[in-house]
């Protein structure tokens, strides 16, 4: 009895591991793919021990309802999605969160309100500090059906910043 | 060791045969645990987890996600089956080692896949699936240190969780100030349970511990708020809600208070009033939203700790009773510094404060020897 126990005691955390795995995975894989332009969320201060600080910059439809931007997104509010010809990065209306069904993809403003944070290897958190205040960036995110947002890479001026030689400068 | 010595001294003086003393040392060879094997192991098992935190922190660049969580996954499995072939073979500080580690990796592997994944949630969630996952595994383990250490994390990931009800406005701030009281009588409930006070000792001597301390700091802390309520009037009415929760589980542990004590029917009552004492000085004082009542919050703590005091003479804990009278002498030269005015209460305040600490410890020299006479006399009468 007391073995078996131990078996079910010793798998269950690799069982769980495992799915919290697979649901990462599923949802960057299921999701529609955009590109959310972003910005450091302090300017003084981007990185935070190992991860930079950042907060979304939407593009809102003109004319349409926002829910604001970086820390002012309302959280009770809801983000329609819709494509911008020539551009990954979606044009984006506030909705109310009964009424997404016409929406390519929608997000529920308390998933992308305020600071968000990515996480950086050590070595080059300073030269990626730099580049988030200097350069163009966005995220490239799956965006599931029910408004599940799972983060892929970070974008520096449209492209992957682990294959770019981004360099300090102090 | 000290043991050893002692039998030698015992048996020169003629107290003791020497048949007697092999028994003896046969009997404490047989009782003695590897602590120094604990103790070791259980250090080296801290340090492998912070070293792999500390890997995965620096987020290497070099290896890919995909690569990362494989390798994690393999060594989480090559943990699992270390910790069951050890625990086949017997070996039980080894076992007990393998089981913090791989709590502990646990925690980590949830932090590499957060990494990897970017994803974004709370820290308290984190914390709460790695309670949930581990949880079966937890309750393997018969160590005391253990058990320590898995409550102190569900504390933080307790407390963790509220920060954010708080922050967020989701719930009024006094609901939450009220939700704080009750981790320690949570812990003492859990104490409370025949099953486990059977089955894992260990889980029930922490329970027991970290929930008395904490509710003698808790309440302690609360009679401050006889100086200044530290909360608004209209968060009294949530606050309240709390104290009610707080009250039904006072209640239930005032009726199981016997076995807080280990069935020492003298020491239920001054359990009891003890009980009482942490909800009406933990929550009462923060309801009645008082403000300057500086010598009642003073007495109200001094009146805590001599029922602590009680607790320990009752239950002939010479520990307690030593704290708590160690506590109210501290107690009483605070009173001193918060008497400070003119120099009539200034004055009036420190012959007063002087002549209850010289009264304390006259009465505490006296006891003494009659106290530890009767700790020992109960310590060798038998068990019924």
């Amino acid at each position: 009895m007391n073995q078996r126990l131990l078996l079910v005691a010793v798998l269950f955390p690799i069982l769980g591991l495992m799915a919290l795995i697979g649901r990462a995975e599923l949802n960057l894989r299921n999701g529609r793919t955009w590109e959310l332009p972003i910005s450091g969320y302090d300017p003084r201060d981007l990185l935070s021990g190992h991860y930079l600080r950042y907060q979304y910059r939407f593009q809102w439809l003109e004319g349409a309802t926002s829910c604001g931007n970086g820390e002012d997104i309302d959280p009770d509010c809801c983000l329609c999605l819709q494509p911008r010809p020539g551009s990954r990065e979606p044009l984006v209306h506030g909705v109310r969160c009964e009424a997404v069904e016409g929406c390519l993809s929608w997000l529920r403003g308390r998933d992308v309100a305020g600071e968000q944070r990515y996480f950086v290897p050590a070595e080059r958190a300073a030269e990626l500090e730099h580049a988030l205040r200097d350069r163009p960036a966005s995220l490239r995110v799956a965006i599931g059906d029910d408004a599940t947002l799972a983060v892929d890479t970070l974008l520096l001026d449209g492209a992957p910043w682990q294959g770019q030689r981004i360099g300090s400068s102090k | 060791m000290h043991v050893d010595r002692k039998l030698v001294e015992w048996q020169k003086a003629g107290l003791l045969s020497a048949g007697d003393a092999a028994k003896i040392l046969a009997y404490e060879g047989h009782q003695t645990r590897p602590y120094l094997l604990y103790a070791v192991g259980g250090l080296g098992a801290l340090t492998i987890v912070l070293g792999l935190v500390a890997i995965i922190a620096s987020n290497w660049e070099s290896i890919p996600g995909g690569v990362k969580l494989g390798v994690d996954l393999v060594l989480a499995a090559a943990l699992a089956v270390g910790l069951v072939v050890v625990d086949r073979r017997g070996i039980d500080w080894l076992r007990e080692t393998l089981i913090a580690l791989y709590w502990g990796y646990v925690l980590a592997s949830i932090g590499l896949i957060s990494q990897v994944y970017h994803l974004g949630g709370a820290t308290w969630q984190a914390l709460l699936l790695w309670s949930g996952l581990t949880f079966p595994l937890v309750t393997r383990s018969h160590s005391n240190g253990l058990a320590t250490l898995w409550i102190l994390a569900l504390h933080t990931t307790y407390f963790m969780a509220l920060e954010p009800l708080v922050s967020a406005r989701h719930v009024a701030e006094g609901l939450v100030v009220g939700l704080v009281g009750l981790a320690p009588l949570l812990c003492l409930a859990v104490a409370t349970s025949a099953s486990v006070a059977r089955a894992r000792p260990g889980f029930h001597h922490a329970f027991l511990g970290l929930g008395w301390i904490e509710a003698l700091a808790m309440t302690s802390g609360a009679t401050f708020a006889f100086y200044d309520g530290p909360l608004r009037s209209e968060e009294l009415g949530s606050f309240a809600t709390a104290a009610a929760v707080a009250a039904a589980l006072v209640v239930f542990l005032m009726v199981r208070a016997g076995r807080l004590v280990h069935g020492r029917r003298e020491a239920v009552l001054p359990m009891r009033v003890l009980l009482a004492l942490f909800l009406v000085l933990g929550y009462g004082p923060i309801l009645l939203a008082t403000r300057d009542l500086e010598l009642i919050g003073a007495l109200a703590f001094i009146a805590l700790w001599a029922v602590a005091a009680w607790v320990g003479y009752a239950t002939h804990n010479a520990r307690v009773l030593n704290l708590a009278t160690a506590v109210i002498g501290v107690r009483l030269i605070a009173v001193y510094f918060e008497v400070f005015g003119s120099l009539m209460d200034t004055g009036l305040g420190l012959v007063t404060g002087g002549l209850l600490t010289v009264a304390l410890t006259y009465f505490w020299a006296r006891k003494r020897r009659e106290l530890a006479s009767r700790f020992d006399e109960a310590r060798t009468e038998p068990t019924s």
